[in-house]
Protein backbone atom coordinates (compact mmCIF):
# COMPACT_ATOMS: atom_id res chain seq x y z
CA UNK A 1 0.00 0.00 0.00
CA UNK A 2 2.54 2.43 1.08
CA UNK A 3 4.84 1.30 -1.86
CA UNK A 4 2.22 2.26 -4.12
CA UNK A 5 1.72 5.29 -2.77
CA UNK A 6 5.23 6.06 -3.23
CA UNK A 7 5.34 5.27 -6.61
CA UNK A 8 2.51 7.80 -7.05
CA UNK A 9 4.16 10.55 -5.23
CA UNK A 10 7.33 9.90 -7.66
CA UNK A 11 4.92 9.99 -10.62
CA UNK A 12 3.30 13.42 -9.67
CA UNK A 13 7.31 15.00 -8.63
CA UNK A 14 8.50 13.84 -12.03
CA UNK A 15 5.68 15.67 -14.43
CA UNK A 16 6.14 18.78 -11.73
CA UNK A 17 9.66 18.16 -12.68
CA UNK A 18 9.37 17.99 -16.34
CA UNK A 19 7.01 20.99 -16.28
CA UNK A 20 9.34 23.29 -13.92
CA UNK A 21 12.50 22.54 -16.49
CA UNK A 22 10.48 22.99 -20.09
CA UNK A 23 9.21 26.84 -18.05
CA UNK A 24 12.42 27.44 -17.34
CA UNK A 25 13.71 26.50 -21.03
CA UNK A 26 11.03 28.93 -22.26
CA UNK A 27 12.36 31.99 -19.91
CA UNK A 28 15.77 31.18 -21.12
CA UNK A 29 14.72 30.97 -24.90
CA UNK A 30 12.81 34.38 -23.91
CA UNK A 31 15.81 35.97 -22.43
CA UNK A 32 17.74 35.06 -24.92
CA UNK A 33 15.93 36.49 -27.76
CA UNK A 34 14.90 39.65 -25.74
CA UNK A 35 18.39 40.23 -25.52
CA UNK A 36 18.77 41.79 -28.34
CA UNK A 37 21.69 40.57 -28.77
CA UNK A 38 22.02 40.74 -32.76
CA UNK A 39 20.71 44.81 -32.88
CA UNK A 40 24.47 45.66 -31.09
CA UNK A 41 27.55 45.40 -32.46
CA UNK A 42 28.92 41.67 -31.56
CA UNK A 43 29.74 40.99 -34.41
CA UNK A 44 33.41 38.97 -33.13
CA UNK A 45 31.25 36.58 -30.76
CA UNK A 46 28.55 35.50 -33.16
CA UNK A 47 31.48 34.54 -35.81
CA UNK A 48 33.42 33.02 -33.30
CA UNK A 49 30.19 30.75 -32.39
CA UNK A 50 29.47 30.37 -36.31
CA UNK A 51 33.16 29.02 -36.78
CA UNK A 52 32.54 26.80 -34.00
CA UNK A 53 29.43 25.57 -35.15
CA UNK A 54 29.53 25.98 -38.51
CA UNK A 55 32.86 25.55 -39.95
CA UNK A 56 33.98 23.07 -37.76
CA UNK A 57 31.43 20.52 -38.58
CA UNK A 58 31.71 21.57 -42.26
CA UNK A 59 33.88 18.50 -42.93
CA UNK A 60 31.41 15.45 -41.27
CA UNK A 61 28.49 17.14 -43.02
CA UNK A 62 29.87 16.93 -46.60
CA UNK A 63 31.80 13.98 -45.72
CA UNK A 64 28.41 12.14 -44.83
CA UNK A 65 26.35 14.16 -47.73
CA UNK A 66 28.68 12.65 -50.63
CA UNK A 67 28.26 9.32 -48.85
CA UNK A 68 24.66 9.00 -48.89
CA UNK A 69 24.03 10.55 -52.16
CA UNK A 70 25.86 7.62 -53.47
CA UNK A 71 23.97 4.96 -51.25
CA UNK A 72 20.83 6.32 -52.79
CA UNK A 73 21.95 6.03 -56.37
CA UNK A 74 22.99 2.47 -55.55
CA UNK A 75 20.43 1.42 -53.83
CA UNK A 76 17.70 3.16 -56.17
CA UNK A 77 19.46 1.50 -59.29
CA UNK A 78 18.51 -1.44 -57.76
CA UNK A 79 14.89 -0.99 -57.97
CA UNK A 80 14.36 1.31 -61.07
CA UNK A 81 16.37 -1.06 -63.34
CA UNK A 82 14.18 -3.61 -62.65
CA UNK A 83 11.45 -1.40 -64.40
CA UNK A 84 13.73 0.25 -67.06
CA UNK A 85 13.61 3.44 -65.86
CA UNK A 86 17.29 4.13 -64.36
CA UNK A 87 16.61 7.47 -65.41
CA UNK A 88 14.51 8.49 -61.95
CA UNK A 89 17.50 8.08 -60.18
CA UNK A 90 18.17 11.92 -60.66
CA UNK A 91 14.86 12.84 -59.44
CA UNK A 92 14.84 10.04 -56.73
CA UNK A 93 18.23 11.55 -55.19
CA UNK A 94 17.31 14.70 -55.44
CA UNK A 95 13.54 14.63 -53.94
CA UNK A 96 15.13 12.42 -50.98
CA UNK A 97 17.90 14.26 -50.16
CA UNK A 98 15.97 17.87 -50.04
CA UNK A 99 12.85 17.02 -48.68
CA UNK A 100 13.99 14.53 -45.63
CA UNK A 101 17.60 13.13 -45.54
CA UNK A 102 19.58 16.70 -45.72
CA UNK A 103 17.42 18.16 -43.17
CA UNK A 104 17.28 14.99 -40.93
CA UNK A 105 20.81 13.67 -40.94
CA UNK A 106 22.44 17.38 -41.33
CA UNK A 107 20.51 17.83 -37.90
CA UNK A 108 21.54 14.60 -36.58
CA UNK A 109 25.58 14.99 -37.06
CA UNK A 110 24.97 19.14 -36.01
CA UNK A 111 23.41 17.91 -32.41
CA UNK A 112 26.36 15.12 -32.30
CA UNK A 113 29.16 17.26 -33.46
CA UNK A 114 27.90 21.01 -32.07
CA UNK A 115 25.24 20.24 -29.35
CA UNK A 116 27.18 18.36 -27.54
CA UNK A 117 29.99 20.96 -27.03
CA UNK A 118 27.61 23.77 -26.47
CA UNK A 119 26.15 22.10 -23.35
CA UNK A 120 29.56 20.84 -22.08
CA UNK A 121 30.85 24.66 -22.36
CA UNK A 122 27.95 25.57 -20.74
CA UNK A 123 28.09 23.23 -18.20
CA UNK A 124 31.91 23.16 -17.48
CA UNK A 125 31.22 27.18 -16.77
CA UNK A 126 28.70 26.55 -14.90
CA UNK A 127 30.37 24.04 -12.77
CA UNK A 128 33.35 26.12 -12.40
CA UNK A 129 31.28 29.27 -11.31
CA UNK A 130 32.25 31.48 -14.44
CA UNK A 131 28.33 32.53 -14.91
CA UNK A 132 28.06 33.14 -11.58
CA UNK A 133 30.80 35.65 -11.75
CA UNK A 134 29.69 37.09 -15.23
CA UNK A 135 26.79 37.97 -13.20
CA UNK A 136 28.71 39.28 -10.34
CA UNK A 137 30.52 41.90 -12.65
CA UNK A 138 27.48 43.20 -14.29
CA UNK A 139 27.80 41.23 -17.46
CA UNK A 140 24.35 39.27 -18.48
CA UNK A 141 25.67 35.99 -19.36
CA UNK A 142 22.69 34.98 -21.54
CA UNK A 143 23.40 37.87 -23.53
CA UNK A 144 27.31 37.32 -24.39
CA UNK A 145 27.09 33.29 -23.51
CA UNK A 146 24.04 31.97 -25.07
CA UNK A 147 22.58 34.50 -27.32
CA UNK A 148 25.68 33.80 -29.75
CA UNK A 149 25.37 30.31 -29.77
CA UNK A 150 21.43 29.92 -30.35
CA UNK A 151 21.64 32.66 -33.09
CA UNK A 152 25.15 30.91 -34.54
CA UNK A 153 23.24 27.25 -35.06
CA UNK A 154 20.76 29.19 -36.70
CA UNK A 155 22.42 30.70 -39.36
CA UNK A 156 24.72 27.80 -39.84
CA UNK A 157 22.05 25.39 -39.67
CA UNK A 158 20.49 26.06 -43.13
CA UNK A 159 24.13 26.69 -45.39
CA UNK A 160 24.76 23.77 -43.72
CA UNK A 161 21.65 21.63 -45.36
CA UNK A 162 22.45 23.32 -48.56
CA UNK A 163 25.97 22.11 -48.69
CA UNK A 164 24.54 18.48 -47.92
CA UNK A 165 22.24 18.73 -50.73
CA UNK A 166 25.05 20.44 -53.40
CA UNK A 167 27.30 17.73 -52.24
CA UNK A 168 25.39 14.96 -51.92
CA UNK A 169 23.54 15.41 -55.03
CA UNK A 170 26.89 15.78 -57.28
CA UNK A 171 28.14 12.63 -55.65
CA UNK A 172 24.98 11.16 -56.65
CA UNK A 173 25.62 11.90 -59.82
CA UNK A 174 28.56 10.92 -59.99
CA UNK A 175 28.18 7.54 -58.81
CA UNK A 176 24.91 7.22 -61.28
CA UNK A 177 26.61 9.01 -64.40
CA UNK A 178 30.16 7.38 -64.48
CA UNK A 179 29.77 3.81 -62.72
CA UNK A 180 25.62 2.92 -63.18
CA UNK A 181 25.90 4.44 -66.73
CA UNK A 182 22.94 6.00 -66.79
CA UNK A 183 22.15 8.89 -69.42
CA UNK A 184 23.72 12.27 -68.13
CA UNK A 185 20.74 14.34 -69.71
CA UNK A 186 18.06 12.53 -68.58
CA UNK A 187 19.46 12.09 -65.20
CA UNK A 188 19.70 16.01 -64.92
CA UNK A 189 16.48 16.74 -66.87
CA UNK A 190 14.20 14.08 -65.12
CA UNK A 191 15.63 16.10 -61.95
CA UNK A 192 14.85 19.44 -62.86
CA UNK A 193 11.24 18.88 -63.85
CA UNK A 194 10.40 17.36 -60.15
CA UNK A 195 12.22 19.14 -57.88
CA UNK A 196 10.33 22.94 -57.56
CA UNK A 197 11.86 25.80 -55.76
CA UNK A 198 8.82 26.27 -53.71
CA UNK A 199 7.44 23.26 -53.29
CA UNK A 200 10.83 21.29 -51.94
CA UNK A 201 13.48 24.03 -51.37
CA UNK A 202 11.78 26.22 -49.35
CA UNK A 203 10.41 23.40 -47.31
CA UNK A 204 13.53 21.65 -46.47
CA UNK A 205 14.69 25.00 -45.75
CA UNK A 206 11.84 25.64 -42.98
CA UNK A 207 12.39 22.26 -41.72
CA UNK A 208 16.28 22.62 -41.13
CA UNK A 209 16.03 26.46 -39.74
CA UNK A 210 13.61 24.62 -37.19
CA UNK A 211 15.86 21.75 -36.42
CA UNK A 212 18.66 24.85 -35.80
CA UNK A 213 16.52 26.59 -33.74
CA UNK A 214 15.40 22.88 -31.78
CA UNK A 215 18.84 21.79 -31.15
CA UNK A 216 20.74 24.93 -30.42
CA UNK A 217 17.73 25.24 -27.35
CA UNK A 218 17.71 21.93 -25.87
CA UNK A 219 21.75 21.59 -25.88
CA UNK A 220 22.12 24.82 -24.26
CA UNK A 221 19.28 24.54 -21.59
CA UNK A 222 20.52 20.75 -20.53
CA UNK A 223 24.30 22.83 -20.03
CA UNK A 224 22.63 25.57 -18.32
CA UNK A 225 20.61 23.22 -16.04
CA UNK A 226 22.94 21.09 -15.28
CA UNK A 227 24.20 19.90 -12.26
CA UNK A 228 27.73 21.49 -11.27
CA UNK A 229 30.00 18.78 -11.43
CA UNK A 230 32.02 16.88 -13.41
CA UNK A 231 29.28 14.09 -13.48
CA UNK A 232 26.38 16.42 -14.02
CA UNK A 233 28.29 18.25 -16.94
CA UNK A 234 28.66 14.62 -18.41
CA UNK A 235 25.30 13.90 -18.13
CA UNK A 236 23.69 17.26 -19.50
CA UNK A 237 25.94 16.93 -22.49
CA UNK A 238 24.84 13.23 -22.75
CA UNK A 239 21.07 14.41 -22.64
CA UNK A 240 21.83 17.25 -24.72
CA UNK A 241 22.48 14.64 -27.74
CA UNK A 242 19.87 12.85 -26.99
CA UNK A 243 16.97 14.95 -26.68
CA UNK A 244 18.06 17.13 -29.79
CA UNK A 245 18.56 14.24 -31.86
CA UNK A 246 14.64 12.28 -30.60
CA UNK A 247 13.02 15.73 -30.96
CA UNK A 248 14.52 16.29 -34.54
CA UNK A 249 13.08 12.90 -35.86
CA UNK A 250 9.50 13.71 -34.22
CA UNK A 251 9.62 17.31 -35.42
CA UNK A 252 10.00 16.13 -38.80
CA UNK A 253 7.55 13.87 -38.96
CA UNK A 254 5.20 16.77 -37.37
CA UNK A 255 6.57 18.98 -40.04
CA UNK A 256 6.69 15.81 -42.81
CA UNK A 257 2.39 15.92 -42.22
CA UNK A 258 2.03 19.31 -42.34
CA UNK A 259 4.05 20.59 -45.59
CA UNK A 260 3.96 17.28 -47.63
CA UNK A 261 0.89 15.28 -46.36
CA UNK A 262 -1.96 17.79 -47.65
CA UNK A 263 -3.74 18.20 -44.47
CA UNK B 1 44.82 38.94 -36.02
CA UNK B 2 42.99 35.89 -34.39
CA UNK B 3 39.33 37.54 -34.61
CA UNK B 4 40.52 38.62 -37.99
CA UNK B 5 41.02 34.77 -39.46
CA UNK B 6 37.84 33.99 -37.91
CA UNK B 7 36.41 36.64 -39.90
CA UNK B 8 37.30 35.53 -43.22
CA UNK B 9 36.39 31.55 -42.27
CA UNK B 10 33.34 32.95 -41.48
CA UNK B 11 32.98 35.05 -44.15
CA UNK B 12 33.71 32.19 -46.70
CA UNK B 13 31.50 30.15 -45.15
CA UNK B 14 28.59 32.40 -45.98
CA UNK B 15 29.60 32.52 -49.55
CA UNK B 16 30.28 28.75 -49.64
CA UNK B 17 26.45 28.57 -47.97
CA UNK B 18 25.10 31.08 -50.91
CA UNK B 19 26.82 29.46 -53.51
CA UNK B 20 25.04 26.33 -52.97
CA UNK B 21 21.95 28.27 -52.44
CA UNK B 22 22.47 29.22 -56.05
CA UNK B 23 23.39 25.56 -57.58
CA UNK B 24 20.22 24.22 -55.50
CA UNK B 25 18.24 27.01 -57.51
CA UNK B 26 19.40 26.77 -60.97
CA UNK B 27 20.77 23.72 -61.58
CA UNK B 28 18.90 21.17 -59.49
CA UNK B 29 15.37 23.04 -60.08
CA UNK B 30 16.10 23.99 -63.50
CA UNK B 31 15.30 27.76 -62.64
CA UNK B 32 16.63 29.36 -65.67
CA UNK B 33 16.62 33.07 -66.43
CA UNK B 34 14.05 32.22 -69.01
CA UNK B 35 11.75 30.94 -66.85
CA UNK B 36 12.15 34.49 -64.72
CA UNK B 37 10.36 36.73 -67.60
CA UNK B 38 7.56 35.88 -68.68
CA UNK B 39 7.40 34.79 -71.91
CA UNK B 40 4.23 36.05 -74.00
CA UNK B 41 1.40 33.70 -74.74
CA UNK B 42 -2.28 33.23 -76.56
CA UNK B 43 -4.65 31.03 -75.76
CA UNK B 44 -6.81 28.15 -77.08
CA UNK B 45 -8.98 26.10 -76.19
CA UNK B 46 -9.96 22.51 -76.26
CA UNK B 47 -12.37 19.99 -75.26
CA UNK B 48 -12.11 16.43 -74.56
CA UNK B 49 -13.98 13.54 -73.41
CA UNK B 50 -11.54 12.62 -70.83
CA UNK B 51 -8.14 13.92 -69.61
CA UNK B 52 -6.89 11.48 -67.70
CA UNK B 53 -4.48 13.03 -65.17
CA UNK B 54 -3.64 15.55 -67.13
CA UNK B 55 -3.00 18.73 -64.86
CA UNK B 56 -2.59 22.37 -65.29
CA UNK B 57 1.12 23.26 -65.74
CA UNK B 58 2.23 19.89 -68.10
CA UNK B 59 3.49 20.29 -71.34
CA UNK B 60 2.52 21.40 -75.01
CA UNK B 61 4.63 19.75 -77.25
CA UNK B 62 4.81 19.89 -81.11
CA UNK B 63 7.01 17.55 -82.68
CA UNK B 64 8.52 16.54 -79.23
CA UNK B 65 9.65 20.31 -78.59
CA UNK B 66 7.97 22.11 -75.76
CA UNK B 67 5.83 25.09 -77.26
CA UNK B 68 3.06 25.93 -74.22
CA UNK B 69 1.72 24.61 -71.27
CA UNK B 70 -1.69 23.67 -70.28
CA UNK B 71 -3.42 26.63 -68.46
CA UNK B 72 -6.73 26.25 -66.31
CA UNK B 73 -8.60 23.09 -66.73
CA UNK B 74 -12.51 23.11 -65.78
CA UNK B 75 -15.65 20.65 -66.74
CA UNK B 76 -18.14 22.13 -69.16
CA UNK B 77 -21.39 21.22 -67.51
CA UNK B 78 -23.69 21.54 -70.76
CA UNK B 79 -22.03 18.56 -72.43
CA UNK B 80 -20.34 17.27 -69.60
CA UNK B 81 -16.36 17.13 -71.18
CA UNK B 82 -13.02 18.61 -70.15
CA UNK B 83 -12.38 22.10 -70.91
CA UNK B 84 -8.79 22.79 -71.43
CA UNK B 85 -7.05 25.95 -71.94
CA UNK B 86 -3.63 26.15 -73.81
CA UNK B 87 -1.21 28.24 -72.95
CA UNK B 88 0.95 28.20 -76.32
CA UNK B 89 4.16 30.93 -77.06
CA UNK B 90 3.71 33.60 -79.24
CA UNK B 91 6.14 32.90 -81.31
CA UNK B 92 4.45 29.85 -82.95
CA UNK B 93 1.80 31.67 -84.71
CA UNK B 94 0.93 29.11 -87.70
CA UNK B 95 -0.48 25.74 -86.12
CA UNK B 96 -3.29 24.98 -89.05
CA UNK B 97 -6.55 25.06 -87.83
CA UNK B 98 -7.01 21.57 -88.54
CA UNK B 99 -4.07 19.99 -86.27
CA UNK B 100 -5.43 17.27 -83.60
CA UNK B 101 -4.81 18.05 -80.33
CA UNK B 102 -3.75 14.58 -78.50
CA UNK B 103 -3.01 13.49 -74.43
CA UNK B 104 0.05 11.39 -74.02
CA UNK B 105 1.84 9.71 -71.74
CA UNK B 106 5.24 10.00 -71.48
CA UNK B 107 6.57 6.17 -71.09
CA UNK B 108 4.00 4.07 -69.24
CA UNK B 109 3.87 5.26 -65.87
CA UNK B 110 4.86 8.47 -66.93
CA UNK B 111 2.98 12.29 -67.06
CA UNK B 112 0.26 13.08 -69.46
CA UNK B 113 1.67 15.66 -71.66
CA UNK B 114 -0.34 17.28 -75.07
CA UNK B 115 0.50 16.75 -78.43
CA UNK B 116 -0.11 18.69 -81.18
CA UNK B 117 -0.41 16.62 -84.83
CA UNK B 118 0.41 19.71 -87.39
CA UNK B 119 -3.00 19.82 -89.71
CA UNK B 120 -2.81 20.57 -93.23
CA UNK B 121 -4.94 23.70 -93.47
CA UNK B 122 -3.18 27.42 -94.66
CA UNK B 123 -5.67 29.55 -91.81
CA UNK B 124 -3.72 29.22 -88.47
CA UNK B 125 -5.26 29.45 -85.14
CA UNK B 126 -5.40 32.82 -83.69
CA UNK B 127 -6.37 33.91 -79.62
CA UNK B 128 -9.05 32.13 -78.66
CA UNK B 129 -9.82 30.15 -81.15
CA UNK B 130 -10.96 26.09 -80.06
CA UNK B 131 -9.75 22.87 -81.32
CA UNK B 132 -12.09 20.89 -83.22
CA UNK B 133 -10.09 17.91 -83.10
CA UNK B 134 -9.16 16.58 -80.18
CA UNK B 135 -8.15 12.62 -78.81
CA UNK B 136 -8.76 11.87 -75.66
CA UNK B 137 -6.50 10.01 -72.91
CA UNK B 138 -6.01 6.35 -73.64
CA UNK B 139 -7.03 4.75 -70.33
CA UNK B 140 -5.43 1.61 -69.53
CA UNK B 141 -8.41 -0.08 -67.66
CA UNK B 142 -10.31 0.79 -70.50
CA UNK B 143 -8.24 -0.86 -72.87
CA UNK B 144 -8.02 -3.77 -70.85
CA UNK B 145 -11.76 -4.36 -70.53
CA UNK B 146 -12.09 -4.08 -74.76
CA UNK B 147 -9.34 -7.04 -74.86
CA UNK B 148 -11.95 -9.01 -72.13
CA UNK B 149 -14.60 -8.31 -74.02
CA UNK B 150 -13.21 -8.78 -77.46
CA UNK B 151 -11.59 -12.54 -76.14
CA UNK B 152 -15.13 -13.49 -74.87
CA UNK B 153 -16.63 -12.50 -77.99
CA UNK B 154 -14.62 -14.29 -79.53
CA UNK B 155 -14.98 -17.95 -77.83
Amino acid sequence: MLKTFKKIENLGQDFIDLCNSLGESLILLYRAIYSRFLFENNCSLLARQIYKSGILSLFIISASGIFVGMILAFQGYTVFSKIQSETIIGQFIALCLIRELAPVIAALLFAGRSGSSMAAEIGFMKSSEQLSSMEMIGVDPVKYVISPMLWGSVISMPILFFIFCVVGIYGGAFIAITCLSVDSGAFWSEMQATITFRGDIVKGLIKSTVFGIVISWISVFQGWSSIPTAEGVGKSTTKAVVYSSLTVLGLDLILTALMFGDI
Amino acid sequence: MKNRHINILVGVFLLIGVISFIILSIKITGLGFKDLKTTETYELVGYFDNIGNLKSGSSISLAGVEIGNVGLIELDKNNYTAKVHFQINKTINNIPVDSIASIVTSGIIGNKYISIVVGAEAIYFKDGDIFEETQSALIIEEIIGKYFVNSLNAN
